[in-house]
């Protein structure tokens, strides 16, 4: 299946483009996508979705479409994707 | 102070602008080790010396001026300095924070702490050059802007290195929303109305040279730190996009969650494409910056190349661009013009936004009408009228006079309701984000000891910690569920009230050190590398327990200032549009309230953890003698505002 990817820094500027068009295989994860993105881009990649410890940085928020899907909640990572959804991840922190 | 290697300068200065007496006198290294430095020592000098039959115009207020413990040093983002008086805006404890030069100038001429009390009975300004200290007369300086005020200063005392502060024609007439500026526009002390106190007292500046040293004590141990500094900041993805594109990025977060606060406070959804960071980094920005000693570089300034304002040059900020949304305002051109002129005639963009959003509302429902604007159309959207009012705000011409007063003391005035139209808290205007939907940050901006802040706390913590780091830290996984949680919400607001007061103290950034994309990086930046630096520049051996309490102790003298003054429970409250309006507009947040039931549990939480009475709000006094502070008790006891 084919999904819809927006990225907001920094993950935009290491993909090279904000808006992607990803295949995922069909009821494919938020973990197998966020693995996909980390197989296609590298370390780069992997250094802003995961900690120095491994573990994925849970400030990450995940919007599928307008839903919230935020990584610090148990579970979060086995939210099934489908066909057509937009996902975008943004940088859970306001700050100003 | 004896010794003079370590971050402390080693001397307070005190200028009485009524008579011209100035003293000098030794910092005592118990008060240094107690309070820190920056808010510690401001807000302990204020509640000695600021009672409340004091009102913030009158001359005994105190102007107080504090860098930050480690400001001055090679600290990595140590750049700011804190200035506190009771303020105009709230009438109760006020301070604003700022980057720029001239913190660590004068702590180079020999000073951790200015106090200025009195009034001249003209326009003066305060030249410190290292031991010598003159009021000298401003009549030359006084209706300047702030950059020809720099300017003029630089000029007039022959060195292009001198650290600045200035206000501009607001502040001269004292304008409750009015800032003081350091070093040309590079910093400001924004918020709290403290520009009005600085124009009650007559003057007009502050400009210090300053040739000595602060230095480090233990440098392998500072070493170590700095490396440890670099190595998490290297690591952490809240910095790119900071260095990108400045403060400007947090649009997304806003965007994302619709939480826009446009048109008054009433919109989550806006059209914010034309303000996308992008836009303003590929169509306007001139140069990226950082503040003194700091690897980020979230400085921008910007330049408007062609049209009505072109040529304009100004440093902006993600606020700016807030609050121009919330008086429905998106074409960018018209934001970085607002920015420049805020900066030039010395306002806090926050204040003045929301301000001019309220008149918009009052205009839309007829409770202003052209007469009170002299048929200026205060209409949201029309960044004509916004830079217009906003100039008016500045000389208190016309309908301006009033709005100079600030939202709330103007709607009183206005009447016919139209004070359920400011959107402000202890009389201070809004900040940062909508608070619909996200309970902790709602009560964050309510418990805030200088009115509506989204800085004073870090409920954000609430986005980047696991459920099982909720219930280690905070007593509950439901702390790190955003939407539905209650639990422990009350706690962790407590604790980031005290984590990012560390920064006030120490004079380090909050988006270098108390932002970050996890609870391990935030805690280790924020307490542990900033406790590091603080022993290494210092020899000193404090906890990071200690400088936790440290934070705590200066929160909790604020809170005894604002109880003296009368403020409870009552004071901790947010807007009731917040309660009982939906967000409208679409967007991810639309239909949101903040439901006062879960408010009013977060808030109950917060005073148990924080040793607050839950009914009246008022500290007790085993709270305050917890931290070294009997003497407040007692003097609240015998005021009846113990809880």
């Amino acid at each position: 299946m084919e999904v819809r990817l927006k990225l907001f820094p920094p993950l935009s500027d290491t993909a090279g483009s904000s808006e992607l068009k990803l295949v995922l295989q069909d009821r494919a994860t938020l973990r197998i996508l966020v693995e996909t993105l980390v197989a296609r881009y590298g370390s780069p990649m992997k250094q802003h979705l995961f900690d120095t410890e491994g573990r994925i940085i849970p400030s990450w928020a995940v919007f599928l479409n307008q839903r919230i899907v935020p990584l610090n909640q148990p579970g979060a990572l086995e939210t099934v994707i489908h066909p057509q959804d937009e996902v975008s991840f943004i940088l859970n922190i306001a700050g100003g | 102070m004896a010794r003079k290697k370590g971050s402390y300068a080693g001397k307070i200065l005190r200028v009485d602008l009524s008579s011209g007496r100035v003293e000098n006198r030794e910092l005592d290294p118990s008060f240094a080790h107690t309070y820190i430095g920056g808010r510690g020592f401001a807000s302990r000098t204020l509640y000695n010396e600021v009672p409340p039959e004091v009102s913030p115009f009158d001359p005994a207020n105190r102007l107080i001026f504090t860098p930050g413990a480690l400001f001055g040093t090679a600290v990595p983002a140590a750049s700011r300095t804190t200035a506190t008086a009771k303020s105009p805006i709230t009438e109760m404890h006020g301070d604003g924070h700022s980057s720029g030069y001239w913190g660590a100038v004068l702590k180079a001429a020999g000073y951790d702490m200015l106090i200025l009390q009195g009034a001249s009975p003209k326009p003066i300004y305060l030249w410190i050059d290292n031991d010598r200290v003159e009021i000298r007369d401003a009549a030359a300086l006084w209706g300047k802007t702030t950059m020809e005020t720099d300017q003029a200063l630089r000029e007039t005392l022959g060195d292009r290195e001198i650290g600045t502060l200035v206000i501009g024609p607001a502040g001269e007439r004292k304008v409750r929303l009015a800032g003081i500026f350091s070093d040309g526009i590079m910093g400001t002390f924004a918020r709290t109305g403290l520009g009005a106190v600085m124009g009650s007292k007559n003057l007009k500046a502050v400009a210090t040279r300053g040739t000595k040293d602060v230095g480090i004590v233990d440098v392998e141990a500072f070493r170590k730190a700095y490396q440890d500094y670099l190595q998490v900041i290297s690591v952490d993805p809240y910095v790119a996009p900071a260095t990108k594109y400045g403060t400007c990025r947090f649009m997304y977060h806003r965007v994302k969650f619709g939480i826009h606060g446009a048109k008054n406070w009433r919109l989550g959804d806006f059209d914010w494409k034309p303000l996308d960071p992008e836009v303003f980094r590929s169509d306007y920005q001139i140069k990226a910056s950082s503040c003194p000693m700091c690897p980020v570089r979230c400085r921008r300034e910007y330049r408007i190349p062609s049209g009505k304002y072109a040529g304009t040059v100004t440093k902006l900020e993600w606020e700016t661009i807030a609050r121009s949304m919330t008086c429905g305002v998106n074409d960018p051109e018209g934001v970085i013009y607002f920015s420049h002129i805020c900066n030039q005639y010395g306002l806090d963009v926050e204040g003045v936004g929301d301000t001019v959003a309220f008149a918009m509302e009052c205009y839309e429902k007829s409770l202003l009408t052209d007469k009170e604007t002299e048929g200026l159309p205060l209409r949201f959207g029309d960044p004509e009228g916004l830079i217009e009012i906003t100039r008016r705000i500045a000389f208190r011409e016309g309908v301006g006079d009033l709005l100079a007063e600030g939202s709330l003391r103007a709607a009183r005035a206005i009447g016919k309701g139209a004070e359920q139209f400011a959107m402000q808290v202890k009389g201070s205007e809004m900040s940062a984000g909508d608070p619909r939907g996200m309970p902790v940050r709602a009560v964050s901006y309510a418990t805030s000891t200088r009115g509506s802040d989204h800085l004073r706390s870090n409920p954000y913590v609430e986005e980047l910690i696991t459920p099982e780091e909720g219930l280690q830290h905070f007593g509950s996984r439901e702390a790190a569920d955003i939407f539905q949680g209650l639990k422990g919400k009350g706690r962790l607001l407590a604790w980031s009230e005290n984590f990012v007061t560390i920064g006030d103290l120490l004079g380090l950034c909050k988006f270098a050190y108390y932002r970050s994309a996890t609870f391990d990086y935030l805690r280790k930046k924020g307490v542990e590398l900033a406790t590091r630096f603080y022993n290494a520049c210092n020899g000193t051996k404090l906890s990071e327990e200690e400088m936790l309490q440290a934070g705590e102790r200066a929160f909790n003298i604020e809170k005894a200032f604002n109880a003296r003054e009368g403020a409870g429970r009552e004071k901790d409250l947010i807007p009731e549009r917040f309660f009982k309006e939906a967000l409208a507009g679409g967007g991810p947040s639309y239909g949101a309230v903040v439901d006062r039931g879960k408010f009013d549990l977060i808030l109950d939480e917060y005073y148990e953890a924080r040793g607050w009475n839950e009914r009246t709000g008022l500290q007790k006094r085993k709270t305050l003698e917890k931290l070294g502070l009997k003497d407040i008790a007692e003097d609240l006891a015998k005021r009846g505002r113990l809880g």
